[in-house]
């Protein structure tokens, strides 16, 4: 008799350790699509941004007429020059005054980091706001394939 | 005393159930906010690439950018009211991120050296969506398209 009760008593914490699974675990499911939506919806607004300052025209003029960013971007890869000056320093003061025209940073409050990697994955241009960047745990992030040859650059730009 | 021991744990269940609710709702509406806001941006990135692809918008001089905004062409527009109707919407500006000329609306006769087209521009609290777009114009300096980066800006009662 008392080995049955305390068998229906183990029967029952199981069942409540199960519904209380459950639970969790429908909680975890809808927390984990919420912070999926929202992090999409971010990242647009920073891939939309990609996508617009890579048609910007910039200084460089090579032939008679203006590179665009994108174009600026295959040169730098390439490791040639424009003018007299690096086509990847170019890039860099170009992309700095784009992203920094865009959104305001300051220490401890925002920060970016932007990167151009070539197919191998070796960073060719970085450009951070400050040395350290802030501890949010917000950050989104977004990047954009340029094609060079039969290979592509990325370009992705963080924000936190 | 069993009966004692029974109402504790249906107390301690209780208690426990109570919390896994709490924590629930508190998580729930943490992110309701982010949300909404970010229903918000996307409703206005979804406008925004709208207008970019409308006619009065859209850069079809040059095959090279197709989700452009032609600023020669709505500087043309701004002028004319009956486009506010048409679009349905309290507020439009596009405005030039960079570079900068001067932060003055524009108008036929300072454009291009202006860095704000008004569209439409109704007295209105609604808070305004903004998205990156990209703006096509003709630089006679450089004899070619210039393309440069931009903003939309979008207010309606409706989003």
């Amino acid at each position: 008799m008392k080995g049955k009760k305390a068998q229906e008593e183990m029967v029952g914490f199981v069942i409540i350790m199960v519904v209380v699974l459950v639970i969790l675990v429908i909680i975890l499911g809808l927390y984990i699509r919420q912070s999926s939506s929202a992090q999409k919806i971010d990242n647009t607004e920073i891939s939309q941004f990609l996508s617009s300052a890579l048609e910007y025209t910039t200084n460089c003029e090579v032939a008679g007429s203006f590179l665009q960013l994108n174009e600026l971007t295959q040169r730098c890869y390439e490791g040639k020059s424009c003018g007299s000056e690096s086509a990847c320093d170019i890039t860099r003061e170009t992309f700095q005054s784009l992203i920094e025209s865009s959104w305001k940073f300051s220490l401890g409050t925002r920060s970016y980091k932007f990167t151009i990697l070539n197919p191998s994955g070796d960073e060719i241009v970085i450009l951070r706001s400050y040395q350290t960047e802030t501890s949010s745990s917000q950050s989104i992030e977004a990047s954009k394939l340029i094609p060079a040859g039969s290979e592509d650059i990325l370009v992705s730009l963080r924000i936190s | 005393m069993k009966i004692q021991q029974m109402a504790f744990l249906l107390v301690g269940i209780t208690i426990f159930f109570a919390l896994v609710g709490v924590i629930y709702f508190s998580i729930t509406i943490s992110h309701a906010r982010t949300s909404a806001q970010s229903a918000q941006n996307e409703e206005a990135i979804l406008l925004a690439r709208k207008l970019a692809g409308s006619p009065e918008f859209a850069f079809t001089s040059s095959s090279d950018c197709a989700t452009c905004i032609d600023m020669d062409k709505i500087i043309q527009i701004s002028d004319l009211s009956g486009y506010e109707e048409l679009w349905n919407m309290d507020h439009v500006f596009v405005t030039r991120i960079s570079p900068q000329y001067s932060n003055e609306k524009c108008t036929r006769a300072n454009y291009p050296n202006c860095d704000k087209i008004i569209l439409a521009n109704r007295s209105t609290n609604l808070a305004t969506k903004t998205a990156f777009v990209t703006l096509a114009g003709w630089d006679g300096i450089i004899n070619s398209y210039r393309y440069e980066l931009g903003r939309i800006e979008v207010s309606s009662k409706q989003i």
